[in-house]
């Protein structure tokens, strides 16, 4: 009784992954595209967010012969650069 | 901006990023001389559909100018004396240093906000600034 058995178990187990492996390569090459899918959004975001947050040197220094608006003795300092056209 | 009037300080480079806005980046800052420099500055966003696109814009200009008690003849003499050109480069070479590609670009104190983003965002920012502002004044 346990050798049939034993047959069986063996039948299933060469059966099984005749049927299943490309499912699976397919699962992985989309697990991979995935992963590398957010390594790009990671990149371009961490591109973008130093660009909005890199501290320009020359900032610091600029002398200003401008039109303000605001006290000149505030805290902030907003600079506008904007284009008429 | 009314809101943090005390508190923060605007400084406005007008960018010339083509020969039509370079017109009109003199034509403000030559008004400034007549103190007008904030007046022709909304002139020129409101009645942009009215000159932007034209080859020689100063003419619309100085009509639309005329229009709101500007002195036209003055005006009309400073921009092309080109007495102003050398702020204009300055402004651009400043531009260029601070790797400015696109307009509208703004910097609040450090913090760098390249194109449009609503008022809230701009508050959000402002309020973070001055906070920080405040946590280093205590320190």
């Amino acid at each position: 009784m346990a050798k049939k058995s034993n047959t069986r178990n063996r039948n299933r187990s060469t059966k099984q992954p005749r049927g299943t492996a490309p499912f699976t390569r397919q699962r992985q090459r989309l697990m991979l595209g995935g992963v590398a899918l957010l390594v790009v959004i990671g990149i371009v975001v961490g591109i973008r967010m130093s660009r909005q947050q890199s501290l320009p040197p020359q900032l610091q220094g600029a002398i200003d012969g401008h039109y303000t608006r605001g006290s000149a003795a505030a805290e902030v300092v907003i600079k506008e650069f904007s284009d008429y056209t | 901006m009314k809101r943090f009037e005390d508190k923060v300080q605007l400084v406005l480079y007008p960018l010339a990023l083509n020969d039509r806005s370079e017109v009109a980046t003199q034509f403000a800052l030559c008004a400034g001389e007549q103190d007008q420099f904030w007046q022709a500055h909304k002139m020129l966003y409101q009645h942009q559909t009215q000159w932007h696109r034209l080859s020689n814009p100063l003419d619309r200009l100085l009509e639309l100018a005329g229009g709101n008690g500007l002195d036209t003849a003055a005006l009309k003499q400073c921009v092309k004396s080109g007495k102003m050109e050398p702020l204009v480069k300055a402004d651009q070479d400043y531009a260029r240093s601070l790797q400015i590609r696109s307009t509208p670009t703004v910097f609040i104190n450090n913090r760098r906000i390249v194109g449009a983003h609503s008022e809230a965002d701009f508050v959000r920012t402002i309020r973070q600034e001055l906070a920080r502002a405040e946590r280093a004044a205590q320190q």
